[in-house]
């Protein structure tokens, strides 16, 4: 089973958790300004990466803290994890 | 609180009527599986507080002077004190639990805390005896062998995909399992048919 190490209740197991998808997806600063398009874009449009890839999860049957997590969807490695933009730069 | 039920013809004036949700569940008088490799009980009535605060040194000394008790110090750990006990829940949420006659209550003063009384939200469930960890390790996705998981430790998991709150005592075979009321029937017939190879026994306590 894939553990995960939530940085506030430690290593637990992946069913603990709730997948939030890819990290760091910004919001249009602007949303009046911005086209259907670029909506489209960012609701929608994410990159599939075989590897290395920034997610957020809910430690949701435990301290329902939102996490980032940084995992290898090859191998699954959990390569780190920190509170919600804190994970290092790659 | 008071409020009236009917009996019959007559209304009669209840007071602070706690029912548990395991009530026609958790009876020792049901027959169970022969042998005692399980004992099961459930803790009623409880008072249960839930507090949020910022967990900073000011926050802890406020705890302290109002409550008595200290607030655990690292995560997935517990305190029981003469008042009552607290259960870390996360980084800035406790669980105060304690006899229903505390003088804990949602309108201590306490700077920056936000307090709920959540006595009615939840059933606890004491799993005591040998087997207990073997027998949770069925539907518990956290290791609770002793070296991992000493006695005070206390973490929020699942069992059998149930929310739970878990907590091994100072005896390291009594674990007391909190679960929403709403959930009690689900958690306890899972309980009792999980202890049913080791043989089982319902107390009152
Ligand atoms: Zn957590």
């Amino acid at each position: 089973m894939m553990l995960i190490k939530c940085p506030h209740c430690g290593a637990r197991a992946v069913t603990e958790f709730t997948y939030g998808g890819a990290a760091e997806i910004a919001r249009p600063a602007d949303p009046v300004g911005v086209s259907d398009a670029q909506w489209t874009d960012y609701v929608y449009m994410r990159d599939n990466p075989r590897g290395v890839h920034d997610e957020v999860w809910q430690h949701s049957a435990g301290c329902r803290r939102w996490i980032a997590v940084r995992r290898n969807t090859l191998t699954h490695d959990v390569i780190a994890t920190a509170d919600p933009g804190k994970l290092p730069h790659r | 609180m008071c409020f009236t039920i009917r009996k019959g013809n007559v209304s009669v004036a209840v007071e602070n009527q706690r029912i548990s949700a395991l009530a026609e569940l958790a009876v020792p008088a049901i027959p169970a599986v022969p042998g005692r490799g399980i004992v099961l009980w459930q803790r009623h009535p409880l008072a249960m507080l839930n507090l949020r605060g910022p967990g900073d040194r000011a926050f802890r000394d406020g705890v302290r002077q109002v409550c008595g008790c200290e607030l655990p110090s690292s995560p997935n750990s517990s305190n029981v004190c003469e008042e009552g006990e607290i259960l870390t829940l996360g980084p800035n949420e406790w669980l105060l639990v304690a006899d229903p006659d505390t003088r804990w209550s949602e309108n201590m003063k306490i700077a920056c805390a936000t307090l709920t009384d959540v006595s009615h939200a939840r059933v606890v469930v004491h799993v005591e005896g040998e087997k207990a960890r073997e027998m949770l390790a069925k539907g518990c996705p956290v290791d609770l062998h002793a070296q991992r998981f000493p006695g005070g430790t206390c973490i929020q998991t699942s069992i059998a995909k149930i929310g739970v709150i878990i907590h091994k005592l100072h005896n390291e075979n009594d674990i007391a399992i909190y679960a929403a009321r709403s959930y009690a029937g689900s958690l306890w017939h899972w309980l009792t048919a999980s202890a049913a190879e080791y043989g089982y026994h319902v107390v009152a306590r």
